[in-house]
């Protein structure tokens, strides 16, 4: 081999072995900074305000704590849909962070193979900042670990009122019989009554349509406290039977869009934000996606009809594998921070939603939230039917199997039967 | 210095070969065998999160129950048979045609393999707006000919949605008429003279001498064709993910599906299914093909 080729090999070497060196560093090395903790929903995000608020959040408790504790950002993990999977194979790897967001049934299905921190201890020594908890936003996997709650939405129906003043109406329906007869005026307004995209939005119109009958919102609290059996037979529900009939005939009487059930959100919203709609049902943070001033100003959030409204509580939450009293210490000292009143405030402004903990907003917050946010939020403590999703209290198959098989029955290719029993099977598998 | 095999290689060259082989030795015995293995291991097990016990043929037995499987084998077999009487017999007759060396056959050539530079995710979510039935192509076009009693939602009817998902793809004929036309244009051009002289017209030619001649590579097509429908699925998952009702559900998607839920056994069952079926179809079109012989 030639002198120089021998150099270069040399080289090559060096650099791969120094690479390789660094590479099986330790990634975690208190250097002074203090308990370090991980955490994979810190990165900053241009495109997510939850995750950009998770990140300034993160910045913030990183400066107040400096030299004691350290939160090291992780990069994500994926999406939302991807996040699930993500984690099933970290909790595999043993390989969880140390602090990272995951709703119920996710925990659930980690508690298998990971160890999560035991919050209730920290809850029980400080009772007065347990009891801020919303009743029931503090929900728990199998297992008993508990999940802190990032926030609490409330979600009713967004109607733009000039639509609805195009089509002769001059208020949002109240009733279902209400709703119909506004959607055959604004359908001769030549305008689409109900934006929907097939999944987020429908199964909020489905929420909606079985929490508001007899015995629906119990029905749905119900599901919410036993997550275990939530499998049932839907088919021999009348709640469900009377709720995806109604839903299936906006469809078929031509009350949605064409584009009805393609599972795109930003699809049902663009055509809400255009004004080309009359109702979009979403959590408060649609307020932040009317870009059109003149559609914000002209929009209400009200309670469905039939006086229901979606009180998302709980959803995603902080959870926590630590598993050091030292590194718990500092979970705790990162949850405490958190759920400060200034930092949830900061929060609600920031990405349009509502805390976890009861919190009386200063007028400067108030001021900051869209009126007709805080107006639902104010009017859920009255309204007559309060309830959960069906997409935070069953399991994700339900919307895999909704998004196959919905489309199918509104076009009359399986009947009620044959769609709630498929999805009544998925809940189970 | 030609080594005729590494028997007869010599000694110093032998470990040289042997260096050389070792590193891609190295990578298929550990992303390819032991994976292999592992999944045909994990077939026979109920592998979940909490673990795995050997079940022996439940998981084939309930795989073969179920109906979504018996829905995704249906829609499988459509794929392979549209690859093998639609994407390659067009990849034939386009090559065919381009070999006549016709006014820009060399652009026409580059511009039917640039889809082949996508991924079948990124052309899968261009053909969810394509179909989307209020502002898409298909259904815009159809507004503009006068023919609005045709518009649908494509993708979710269930007449439709499948021959929908097929159309994304059994066009894409770039690299089988590449990989023809090499072939096409490697024939001796005596043999077309002389039969030129004899009398025989164009398509003469192409069918009696041409299409004889090229049978390994179109054979070698369709074995391509076949192994990329039958494993069809990011375009799948990301345009219908195997709705409506199960109308484009395929094998690829029916073992995601089993791994989403956590059941990683019944996913891996469903993998070695498809292992052993796709091992049969490469068996049986080089039988057809009588690829062997070019074996020899």
């Amino acid at each position: 081999m030639h002198r120089n080729q021998r150099s270069e090999a040399a080289l090559a070497g060096a650099v791969t072995a120094a690479l390789l060196v660094a590479g099986c560093s330790p990634g975690e090395t208190d250097s002074g900074e203090g308990i370090v903790l991980t955490c994979t929903v810190c990165a900053d995000s241009p495109t997510d305000v939850f995750a950009q608020y998770n990140h300034e959040l993160t910045m913030r408790f990183n400066e107040e704590y400096e030299g004691q504790y350290r939160i090291e950002i992780l990069p994500p993990v994926g999406s939302q849909d991807e996040a699930g999977e993500a984690y099933r194979r970290l909790a595999l790897a043993g390989n969880l962070p140390d602090l990272f967001s995951a709703d119920v049934n996710l925990v659930t299905q980690l508690e298998s193979s990971a160890q999560f921190m035991d919050f209730q201890p920290f809850l029980d020594a400080e009772p007065e900042f347990a009891n801020s908890f919303y009743n029931g936003t503090l929900e728990k996997g199998s297992t008993g670990t508990l999940v802190i709650p990032e926030q609490r939405s409330i979600a009713g129906v967004f109607y733009n009122t000039a639509v609805l003043e195009a089509a002769g109406i001059s208020d949002p329906p109240t009733t279902w019989e209400g709703l119909l007869a506004a959607g055959e005026a604004i359908k001769s307004a030549g305008l689409t009554p109900l934006a929907v995209d097939g999944a987020w939005i429908t199964v909020l119109w489905l929420s909606h349509l079985i929490g508001t009958q007899d015995g629906g919102a119990e029905y749905l609290n119900g599901l919410l406290a036993e997550r275990e059996d939530a499998a049932g037979d839907f088919a021999s529900n009348s709640l469900w039977v009377e709720a995806v009939e109604f839903l299936r005939d906006l469809h078929v009487d031509g009350f949605v869009n064409e584009d009805a059930f393609h599972g795109e959100f930003l699809q049902a919203n663009a055509l809400y934000v255009a004004g080309e709609a009359a109702s979009i049902v979403n959590g408060p943070w649609q307020a932040d996606l009317i870009e059109d001033p003149s559609v914000l100003e002209t929009t209400v959030n009200v309670p469905a009809p039939g006086d229901g409204i979606i009180v998302f509580t709980g959803a995603v939450g902080w959870v926590s594998t630590a598993d050091t009293p030292e590194k718990q210490e500092a979970v705790w000292a990162f949850i405490k921070f958190a759920y400060s009143a200034e930092e949830q405030e900061r929060r609600s402004v920031t990405v349009n939603t509502f805390p976890a903990i009861e919190l009386e907003f200063s007028e400067e917050a108030r001021a900051q939230l869209p009126a007709m946010n805080v107006a639902l939020a104010d009017a859920a403590a009255d309204a007559t039917h309060t309830y959960p999703s069906l997409s935070h209290v069953l399991p994700p198959q339900f919307l895999d199997a909704w998004r196959n098989f919905w489309p199918a029955y509104v076009q009359g290719d399986i009947n009620t039967d044959e769609l709630l029993d498929r999805l009544s099977e998925a809940v189970v598998s | 210095m030609q080594i005729a095999s590494l028997e007869k290689a010599p000694k110093g060259s032998r470990l040289a070969i042997g260096t050389s082989l070792a590193p891609g030795l190295l990578l298929f015995v550990v992303f390819f065998l032991i994976a292999i293995g592992t999944l045909a291991v994990t077939a026979f097990t109920n592998w979940t999160i909490r673990g795995a016990d050997f079940v022996g043929f439940d998981n084939f037995v309930q795989i073969f129950e179920d109906g979504r499987f018996q829905m995704a084998m249906r829609n499988t077999t459509v794929f392979v048979l549209a690859a093998v009487s639609v994407q390659v017999p067009l990849a034939t007759l386009v090559a065919l045609i381009l070999a006549r060396k016709i006014r820009g056959w060399r652009a026409i050539r580059v511009t039917l393999f640039l889809p082949n530079m996508m991924s079948g995710a990124a052309i899968g979510l261009v053909y969810i707006f394509v179909f989307n039935p209020r502002f898409g192509l298909v259904n815009g076009l159809l507004r503009v000919v006068g023919l609005d009693e045709w518009t649908r939602d494509w993708l979710v009817d269930i007449n439709t949605a499948i021959w929908a998902v097929i159309a994304t793809w059994v066009f894409f004929v770039g690299l089988f008429v590449i990989l023809i036309l090499n072939e096409i244009q490697g024939i001796p051009t005596e043999i077309q003279e002389a039969a030129q002289i004899d009398g025989a017209g164009r398509w003469q030619r192409d069918l009696w001498i041409t299409l004889p001649l090229i049978r390994p590579v179109v054979a070698t097509c369709m074995l391509l064709a076949v192994l990329a429908a039958f494993s069809q699925f990011e375009n799948v998952y990301v345009m219908t993910a195997g709705g409506p009702a199960d109308q484009t559900l395929t094998l690829g998607l029916y073992g995601f599906m089993a791994y989403s839920r956590g059941d990683w056994g019944l996913a891996n069952a469903a993998g070695l299914l498809m292992l052993i079926m796709g091992a049969a179809f490469i068996l049986i079109i080089r039988r057809i093909g009588r690829l062997e012989s070019s074996d020899r």
